[in-house]
């Protein structure tokens, strides 16, 4: 679905089936909320497929979009950057964006937090490798080989629904598109806060059963 | 199988093993497969270099960064190299064999025995064993990492300097690969200490057994002991 098909479709629950002027929740409103609800149906779903893989930590591949990314010079600290064209979902380690490299598979390797300052004693041991460190929307390069300095880097990220257009495809997992509107739903009516698990273990999704 | 495996294939295989698929802890593997190589380097797998040195004013020979001890210090004059510090651990099969002495290796002999070095430096294999600086030569400074020489070279010498490398501060870009095992055990030995401390164990004991296995396959001698050995892997 695209995003304004979700939210039409979460309006048009609201509203009973007839939207109308009158009515105290506009499309506006609905639009505005439909964001967070996306992110919180994904993040529920990271979470839950990380304790049910037990010790990996994977991304649903699907959910993964691609950007191809100029190289640019800081002109104070000459260190080679790029800047994220979308927030990532703001998951623990970076974890919503998976994948800085070429486009021939040449993964770079990411900077631990605050790691830039260890990457002088690992210069030895990392010769032949490109580091990129994630700051907000700032990737900074160590090591970047010649040819991609005036090049482009490929970056793969799961990238957070706020800054999607309406005519955008929401990556969801399959069927969660009615948790979306649920929440929509819950959130304008008041019913119920955030729904617990969509297990029904009425645990926290990020929790162990 | 090649003999030896590029360091970043080994860490990012160990980033999956534990659980990163995205490579999220590679510089924290990376920190302890540093750890483990100069473990194994110096215990088990010894870097050992050669580089020629230059004095200093001080009459010292300033040891290389990456020297953890030296092995041996010879004196080049003339094309001709003679030892004058010979580490007890070498085996005497490196003698220099000056026990004829041509002209070049007298004149060598000369300037030191103006010093009052042990006359028998060029002699004396049963020197060799006594332990460290047995024949007298120079003395080694550990704390300050300086040998100092106890006689004048002459202008046109030169100081062969062979040391035990760390074998990591010139860089490591591919490890053996009949030491990935022992490696991947001692990550998990330190990767897991504080999180899961049962698996910690697990790899401590692991890596002793490996450790020993390592030491065993690098003083077997025979080819087929090294066929058999990498088998086993």
């Amino acid at each position: 679905m695209t995003k304004s098909e979700l939210v039409g479709a979460a309006y048009l629950k609201l509203t009973g089936g007839y939207p109308n002027t009158d009515s105290t929740t506009w499309w506006e409103d609905v639009d505005l909320l439909i964001a967070p609800a996306i992110n919180y149906v994904m993040s529920a779903d990271y979470f839950i497929s990380k304790r049910d893989e037990g010790e990996e930590k994977i991304i649903q591949p699907l959910f993964l979009q691609s950007f191809k990314l100029p190289v640019t010079v800081d002109p104070i600290t000459k260190k080679h950057k790029s800047k994220l064209p979308k927030r990532p979902m703001a998951w623990p380690k970076n974890r919503a964006v998976p994948f800085v490299g070429t486009s021939f598979d040449n993964q770079f390797v990411p900077v631990e937090q605050s790691g830039g300052a260890m990457q002088k004693y690992f210069s030895g041991l990392k010769k032949e490798q490109t580091s990129y460190e994630l700051e907000g929307m700032d990737i900074t390069y160590f090591n970047l080989p010649p040819l991609l300095r005036s090049g482009n880097v490929l970056v793969k990220m799961v990238v957070s629904a706020s800054d999607l257009n309406d005519d955008d495809e929401i990556l969801l997992p399959d069927g969660a598109e009615i948790q979306v509107i649920n929440l929509m739903v819950d959130f304008f009516i008041g019913q119920k806060q955030l729904p617990k698990d969509y297990y029904n273990t009425n645990k926290e999704p990020n929790t162990q059963a | 199988m090649s003999a030896l495996t590029p360091i970043d294939q080994v860490i990012r295989q160990l980033c999956r093993e534990t659980g990163e698929p995205d490579y999220k802890n590679y510089d924290t593997i990376l920190s302890h497969v540093r750890g483990a190589l100069v473990d194994l380097q110096l215990y088990v797998l010894p870097s050992v270099k050669t580089t020629m040195v230059k004095l200093n004013r001080l009459n010292n020979i300033e040891w290389p960064a990456d020297c953890v001890k030296p092995v041996l210090i010879g004196l080049v004059r003339n094309g001709r190299t003679c030892n004058i510090s010979v580490d007890s651990g070498v085996s005497p099969a490196l003698d220099c064999g000056c026990g004829s002495m041509t002209e070049v290796e007298k004149n060598i002999q000369e300037t030191v025995q103006n010093t009052d070095v042990d006359p028998y430096l060029y002699y004396g294999i049963e020197v060799y064993g006594q332990g460290y600086d047995s024949i007298r030569a120079c003395t080694h400074d550990k704390e300050n990492r300086i040998t100092n020489l106890k006689f004048k070279l002459l202008a046109s010498d030169q100081v062969q300097f062979t040391y035990i490398s760390d074998g990591i501060s010139g860089g490591v870009s591919h490890v053996p690969v009949e030491a990935e095992t022992a490696i991947s055990e001692w990550v998990f030995w330190k990767y897991y200490r504080v999180s899961k401390p049962s698996l910690s164990d697990r790899g401590r004991i692991n890596y002793k057994e490996e450790f020993t296995r390592l030491r065993k396959f690098f003083n077997d001698e025979t080819l087929e002991d090294w066929i058999k050995a990498i088998r086993r892997n």
